[in-house]
């Protein structure tokens, strides 16, 4: 009998303009997270990951995997920035591979999403957008760097962090940050009350939280 | 790890554990991007050094660790070249290290011996001629011709490099002997800082002591620490990465004898002189084989973890043959000589810390027994979760039963995880509504009645009943608030919630509420029970034809994890209706629980039978009364029909119980039993004749614990379940209601 999941799903910009440091920030510090995950007892129990990436087109490089198996993708920087279809692709990943409740069944925790985008959706975004806010799962949207737009990513869900850059350290503090957030929802997710907030740990300096 | 700097007092911090996963990132690209054969990979190392320049705080913290990755990477590296018979590569690999003037000597060195003790070691294989996965397909002749040409040629050309080689070989052969205890003890001493856990992974599985041949040579000692002069971008400190030999337990042996024979008789005089004491091992054991011999938790966990990550690098690395570094910082297997990925045991990954002292302490566990008024069993036990243990917290359910008149009371109770207090909150709500309870059922006596069906709901004394359970909710939140008021103005509390003041909130528990009465019936004898809930958990029933009976309604939402705690919100007569659920008729068992063990046994309305059965299997519960006659028919029915090989079964699972003193705990499993037997578990419960069949089996589950609450206890806090880490509250009822 499979115990229920914490589905942890990172989709993440590999359009070209992360081409070069920044994609390799990114690649690191999805290392990272792992690592990170890969110590923490609750998060090994619970935590299962999936990577999604985007740039022309989107998809799923990684399905949802338990963490003692996850094996990092190759991320490669080109093409434009799909975040309509990156978000088409993550509402397909879940339906598919999350169990819902129904009846008698307790489903799998409500997922867990990091979004990271480094420029503007260069194709049609705004319904994938609003019909992923309206599921009301734990999303993090992070604008990194200059170039993205906090607006479109509220318009996908309220908690919007902002990168100053694309440096390796701010990548890499995101990262560890991100790692943090799954160990708390993985220590908390039975016991967080219905109307608490999705329950993250102060980031740190470099992440704002935009209001 | 721990360097061989000064610094080595230094424990790491979580900066560096930070950096050092960073960097180890870092190489990778390095490697990946320039090819280690040639000398592009020169150029490669220059670049390196450039990068980290540019980063002065991740630069300090990576000259401890980083280099460790690197070294390790030109062993396997050379492992390859030594294969493939490409000496010239390595002894140029040799000279540019040694050309490297901005490296101390002892660095170089250093990374030498680790990299020539390898060699030394596999050639100490091959004349034992042990099976060594990592050598296997290297031709004697070439190890040989390798070591002739190559090691000896170092050695002889330079008398300090020789010292050094003899000295740290030496150490290699008094650390394996004495590796069984002494490295894991010394990292752990250095884990400190706020997250001890964190250390610990990155530390453990390099298994380096924290005393490491700090001046290999006279001339080593002059050099400064490179890691101190900015102008040096790398101190390769290559002691501070131990080879970890790939050897079996087994084949260990034979390999010290060896490798000190290996060396030049010359030089065991010189290192005679040597101050040893001072000295520890470079070269470590397999992390496997120091884990099963010290229990120490981290070491394997990483081990695996890594071994998944290089499978793949291993395929996606065109330049690198050997495993790629971004996860090897943790470990210093060679990857390409495990012969099996071991298995990742989050089990291992746990700590146990004691319940902390502090204000509202609760007992890491409790139990209860009594008779019910018809003389059923009445068990209760709540045990500390997993994550309450790892994090040294206290546990947060709580549970309360009696007995009145012809009535049994009970309450379970789990306070939110998010809230420090919420114990208080768990305990003070279960006792509120039983004490209610045991005061409003005193009065009320349900009379017979001439048949069981819906209307009998409507009857007064009925009502009455629904009346009183509604109302122990209402005692419950009420007996919470007064919890919070004789707690105001306490000093001890407002500092564990770094100084605030208690509230309410802190206090959120759930709370379920679960009566039980029998009912006379012209057809017998029948259970009357009410089970009223805020909150999750499940009550539920195996009723005498041994199907389950949810007195809930399950979670609503499209996904779990979403929890109601009891408050104002819940307790309006309307919201109160919903949450109540009558049962009557005959029953095997009565339980109730929170969620730590409902989650357990999900999806709940299809394995509450297997709880009960796993309950009756592990002698917690009696087995029923069934004669000779059913069970011998009944076993009849399934695979097992003959008696000896019933006895013969083997049911039992080994569990791990988190504790000061972990333990393996055997617990029958109602899963395997069924399975043994062909049958489906929901039959074990439909045919007592087989539960009680299994007392025939002779590999008995928690042997030596006779009481039934003990039992209970060892149970609750033993079986394992992937991602249960919760507190885990049972009470039971069971027994034969006519006896």
């Amino acid at each position: 009998m499979a115990s229920r999941k914490l589905p942890v799903y990172l989709l993440l910009d590999t359009s070209g303009s992360m081409a070069g440091d920044p994609i390799e920030a990114v690649r690191q510090g999805v290392t990272l997270l792992i690592n990170e995950l890969r110590g923490d007892p609750m998060a090994m129990e619970t935590a299962y990951l999936s990577v999604i990436t985007f740039s022309s087109t989107a998809q799923q490089v990684v399905p949802l995997t338990e963490l003692a198996v996850f094996q990092e993708p190759t991320l490669d920087a080109s093409g434009a920035t799909s975040l309509g279809d990156a978000l088409d692709v993550l509402l397909s990943c879940a339906d598919r591979e999350l169990c819902k409740q129904s009846g008698d069944q307790k489903g799998d925790y409500k997922p867990l999403v990091f979004l990271m985008t480094d420029g503007q959706p260069t194709d049609s975004w705004e319904k994938s957008a609003d019909k992923v806010k309206s599921k009301h799962w734990n999303i993090i949207a992070c604008a990194a760097g200059s170039g993205a737009d906090e607006l479109v990513l509220k318009r996908i869900t309220e908690t919007v962090v902002k990168l100053n850059d694309c440096s390796f350290g701010t990548l890499k503090a995101f990262f560890k940050w991100v790692s943090a957030s799954v160990k708390v929802s993985s220590q908390s997710v039975q016991q967080v009350a219905a109307d608490a907030p999705v329950n993250l740990p102060p980031p740190p300096p470099g992440i704002v939280i935009v209001p | 790890m721990i360097s061989n700097h000064s610094s080595t007092k230094r424990p790491l911090n979580t900066d560096d554990v930070e950096a050092l996963l960073y960097g180890a990132g870092l190489f990778e690209r390095l490697v990946r991007t320039y090819p280690l054969r040639g000398k592009s990979w020169e150029k490669s190392w220059d670049k390196l050094k450039l990068e980290l320049k540019n980063d002065s705080a991740l630069y300090e913290s990576l000259c401890d660790h980083f280099i460790h990755v690197f070294s390790k990477k030109l062993i396997n590296f050379w492992h390859q070249e030594v294969e493939k018979g490409r000496l010239q590569e390595i002894k140029r690999h040799i000279n540019f290290w040694i050309s490297q003037n901005n490296l101390p000597t002892d660095t170089k060195v250093a990374l030498l011996v680790n990299t020539l003790g390898e060699c030394i070691r596999i050639r100490a294989h091959l004349r034992h001629n042990e099976k060594d996965v990592c050598c296997s397909s290297i031709p004697q002749s070439v190890v040989n011709n390798f070591f002739n040409n190559v090691v000896k040629g170092w050695l002889d050309n330079n008398p300090s490099n020789q010292e050094f080689l003899i000295k740290t070989a030496h150490e290699v052969v008094a650390g394996l002997a004495n590796s069984k205890s002494t490295p894991v003890q010394l990292a752990e001493v250095q884990v400190q800082g706020k997250n001890p856990n964190k250390m610990s992974e990155i530390q453990l599985p390099a298994q380096v002591p924290s005393k490491l041949p700090v001046q290999p040579t006279p001339q080593a000692q002059s050099v400064p620490q490179a890691q101190s002069t900015p102008q040096v971008p790398l101190a390769p400190q290559a002691q501070s990465t131990p080879q970890v030999p790939p050897v079996s337990q087994d084949s260990q042996k034979p390999q010290i004898g060896q490798t000190s024979e290996s060396l030049p008789e010359k030089a065991q005089v010189l290192s005679a002189t040597e101050d040893s004491d001072t000295l520890s091992p470079v070269f470590l054991p397999n992390p496997d084989v120091t884990t099963e011999k010290t229990g120490s938790p981290k070491t394997e966990i990483d081990a695996s973890g890594i071994a998944e990550g290089e499978k793949k690098n291993n395929v996606d690395s065109s330049t690198s043959p050997s495993p790629s570094g971004n996860t090897e910082v943790q470990n210093d297997t060679p990857q390409n000589i495990v012969p099996e990925l071991p298995k990742v045991k989050p089990a291992l990954l746990w700590k146990y810390l004691p319940v902390p002292e502090g204000p509202d302490k609760h007992t890491e566990f409790d139990d209860k027994t009594k008779q019910s008024p018809e003389g059923m069993l009445i068990l209760g036990g709540r045990v500390r979760g997993k994550k309450h243990k790892h994090e040294g917290t206290n546990c947060d359910d709580w549970f309360e039963f009696d007995t009145v008149g012809k009535w049994s009371i009970f309450a379970v109770a789990d306070g939110g995880g998010n809230y420090k207090f919420s114990r208080v909150g768990s305990q003070a709500a279960c006792k509120g509504a039983v004490s209610y309870l045991v005061e409003t059922l005193r009065e009320i006596t349900v009379i017979p009645k001439k048949e069981i069906t819906a209307d009998i709901m409507n009857d007064d004394d009925i009502k009455a009943v629904k009346e009183a359970i509604h109302e122990s909710l209402r005692k419950g939140w009420s007996s919470i608030e007064q919890a919070l008021q004789e707690r105001e103005n306490s000093k001890s509390h407002y500092k564990i919630l770094d100084h605030r003041d208690l509230t309410l909130r802190d206090l959120y528990s759930t709370l379920l509420v679960c009566i039980h009465t029998t009912i006379e019936t012209p057809a017998g004898n029948r259970s009357l029970i009410f089970a009223s809930a805020a909150g999750d958990g499940i009550v539920a029933v195996i009723n005498g034809d041994g199907d389950c009976n949810l007195l809930m309604k399950p979670d609503s939402g499209e996904f779990s994890g979403e929890v109601e705690f009891l408050g104002p919100k819940l307790l309006t007569d309307a919201s109160l209706l919903t949450r109540t659920y009558p049962f009557a008729g005959t029953i095997k068992a009565l339980m109730l629980m929170t969620d730590g063990v409902a989650d357990d046994y999900f999806p709940n309305n299809l394995r509450m039978p297997e709880l009960y059965a796993d309950l009756v299997l592990n002698g917690i519960l009696p087995t029923e009364h069934v004669s000779n006659d059913i069970i011998e028919k009944q076993l009849s029915e399934t695979k097992i029909s003959d008696i000896n090989a019933l006895r013969e079964l083997d049911c039992l699972v080994e569990c791990d119980r988190l504790a000061e003193n972990p333990e393996k705990v055997y617990l029958m499993s109602a899963a395997k039993y069924a399975d043994a037997l062909g049958i489906q578990i929901s039959d074990l419960v439909k045919k007592p004749g087989l539960l009680a069949a299994s007392l025939e089996i002779s590999k008995r589950p928690m042997p030596g614990v006779n009481e039934r609450a003990e039992r209970l206890i060892l149970w609750l806090d033993s079986y394992q379940v992937k991602g249960s880490f919760d507190d885990r509250t049972l009470i039971v009822m069971a027994g034969d209601e006519s006896k």
